[in-house]
């Protein structure tokens, strides 16, 4: 599903050159819950990033779903991030001046969907995360664990085959910690999904298939 | 995408408030600077109905007494008046002379004889001048039906007069209006015994329909008010020198009053001047004002693109093009003008009612309303062009821990 051969990234600004990633080696299968740790600094989100298209190794072939990513412009990454990839983030990233509905619907605006599909799909996705109820509500008007359940059901509501979350337990308390990574373990147990999570908690980390260590920008495990 | 812009530019209604009346006074000014400048090149382009070349303006300064109470005037100074028919005669009869006229407003003397007539139940703002028979032909002024005055005039039972096209229109309509008297409640009977195309007495820049009405002047009168100034056409190449031999004869006989010889192509000079000094002014003004209008549209898109950094980062990462979040910005963007120049329409709409049509034509109006609408849309989109360029650009990775 996902394939990263001897990856590199470096940061370059005038002065100072950063290696983030050294030599990552990866494959990650469809279906499996891949969690990603390691201390601040030693290039988790990089390669989450990497990942998810937001950003282009250095050095370094990267597959996804079977197709080379390296050559690819703008226009087909954006295609493949919208497609095939789902986001949830640490501090949520909802507009704020939109609703939770509308919020939801903004991945499907960029696919030739009609506004009623669009709606329907994004009600189905609320619906899924359990907040049917607060359709109408604004992003502020919500506590921190239902503006996480927005962003994954943002996430999914285009059914994309691999969801990419990052520290998304992060900004909450433990108990809502567990209700978000209990929607991510159903979404990749009953869908299938391809889940690849970066976490500081050891207690998440245990509760996903496999575990991917990095330390100073290398894969120690 | 359209539903979801008009969202966003709603539930931002407050941040996007000042630029929405930003574009609106700058929609203001340029639809008033579109539509004077239409004006004022169409009013330039139309005929003046009179030739302006080869025209001396003798001006000189009789006592009237027009200062005196109504019962106690008697026309001016027999002895002057007689004076002036001499010398009015002696002009003529000058070899580089083509033909001389009194009046007491000529044309580009930024002075006219206006005001409201109740006619044929009727309220008709006009514009008046009384000339002596030799102006027609001083003026070079044609007509389009009946005569100028003439000497035999002298002999009807009313003071004949000649009105412009645009006066007959508005007093009779579509009937002759040879013939038809011109003056119900005056004490002297007038009549209409000719019509000229409409007179553009103040030169290039008249306004419309000023509605003008010559009344003939003769100095045969009794209580006659001497015209203030004698219109000489010359023939073609006449030298300065001859003004300067006008200057001395004139002195000859009136050697007690101050007399001035112009030429009236001076006169149109100045005219001009006075009235393209200001319109010089309001557009480097304008200009001005849409530059600083266009620099701050600028700016506040741009800030506006740097405040959304994260929201256009997230957009990337959910699958919008770079071109998809360009074209996102440039959308808002003419959305926004769409507000505001819906509210411009509005406001501009309003003014015929108060009567703006007075002052320029429908047709200045209309090019001056598509023309701002059209100029502020290109002036808004430009500006928005480098933001949104700069939107597109955003590289999503770094944009989503934008602080």
């Amino acid at each position: 599903m996902i394939t990263l051969n001897n990856i590199d990234k470096v940061y370059r600004t005038e002065r100072v050159e950063t290696l983030a990633l050294q030599n990552i080696n990866l494959d990650i299968a469809d279906g499996e819950f891949v969690s990603i740790m390691g201390p601040s600094g030693c290039g988790k989100s990089t390669l989450l990033n990497l990942i998810g298209l937001l950003d282009k190794p250095t050095k370094g072939k990267l597959l996804l779903d079977g197709t080379h990513i390296n050559g690819a412009g703008d226009r087909s990454l954006a295609k493949m991030r919208n497609e095939k990839l789902g986001f949830v983030f640490q501090s949520f990233h909802l507009v704020p001046d939109l609703t939770v509905l509308d919020n939801v619907e903004i991945p499907l605006l960029y696919r030739k969907i009609a506004a009623g599909e669009r709606k329907k799909l994004a009600l189905a996705a609320l619906d899924r995360v359990g907040l049917s109820s607060r359709v109408h509500h604004f992003p502020t008007q919500l506590s921190g664990g239902q503006q996480q359940r927005v962003a994954i059901a943002r996430a999914i509501v285009g059914k994309p085959r691999i969801v990419l979350a990052d520290e998304p337990t992060g900004n909450l308390d433990s108990a809502m910690g567990d209700e978000i990574m209990g929607i991510l373990q159903e979404l990749n147990e009953k869908d299938g999904t391809t889940v690849v999570m970066v976490t500081h908690d050891d207690r998440f980390a245990q509760q996903t298939g496999r575990t991917i260590r990095l330390f100073d920008g290398r894969q120690v495990a | 995408m359209i539903r979801h812009l008009l969202k966003l530019v709603w539930r931002r209604k407050r941040a996007n408030a000042l630029l929405i009346v930003e574009i609106f006074f700058s929609f203001l000014v340029f639809f008033a600077v579109v539509t004077f400048g239409t004006s004022a090149i169409m009013r330039y382009n139309k005929p003046l109905n009179f030739d302006w070349h080869d025209v001396l303006v003798l001006n000189v300064s009789i006592p009237s007494e027009r200062g005196l109470p109504p019962g106690e005037r008697h026309g001016d100074n027999t002895a002057d008046v007689a004076a002036l028919d001499r010398l009015m005669k002696e002009i003529a009869a000058m070899p580089q002379v083509v033909a001389i006229g009194g009046s007491h407003t000529p044309p580009y003397s930024l002075s006219t004889m206006e005001g409201v007539w109740h006619m044929r139940g009727k309220r008709v703002r006009m514009t008046m001048d009384d000339v002596t028979d030799g102006y027609p032909k001083a003026m070079n002024i044609s007509l389009l039906r009946g005569r100028w005055f003439k000497p035999e005039d002298d002999a009807l039972g009313y003071t004949p007069v000649v009105v412009d096209s645009d006066l007959a229109k508005a007093l009779f309509g579509d009937e002759d209006p040879i013939g038809q008297k011109f003056d119900e409640e005056g004490e002297h009977e007038q009549r209409v015994i000719g019509v000229m195309p409409p007179f553009r007495k103040n030169g290039e820049f008249t306004s419309e329909h000023i509605n003008m009405v010559f009344r003939r002047l003769t100095l045969a009168e009794k209580s006659v008010r001497v015209p203030g100034s004698l219109l000489i056409r010359v023939r073609p190449g006449t030298p300065a020198a001859f003004e300067e031999a006008i200057s001395r004869r004139t002195h000859e006989i009136f050697p007690n009053y101050e007399q001035r010889v112009r030429r009236m192509e001076a006169m149109r000079t100045f005219a001009l001047r006075i009235y393209l000094t200001p319109v010089a002014v309001g557009s480097v003004i304008a200009a001005f004002l849409i530059t600083m209008v266009a620099l701050g549209l600028s700016g506040v898109l741009w800030q506006n693109v740097t405040r959304r950094t994260r929201e256009i980062g997230l957009r990337r990462a959910l699958g919008a093009a770079g071109n998809e979040v360009n074209r996102q910005i440039l959308g808002e963007v003419a959305l926004l003008a769409t507000l505001a120049l819906i509210i411009g329409v509005i406001v501009v709409a309003q003014l015929p009612l108060l009567g703006i049509l007075t002052l320029v034509s429908p047709t200045s109006f209309t090019i001056g309303l598509v023309g701002a609408l059209a100029t502020i849309y290109g002036l808004t989109l430009l500006c928005g062009l480098y933001p949104s360029w700069l939107a597109g650009r955003v590289q999503p990775a770094q944009a989503l821990h934008y602080e």
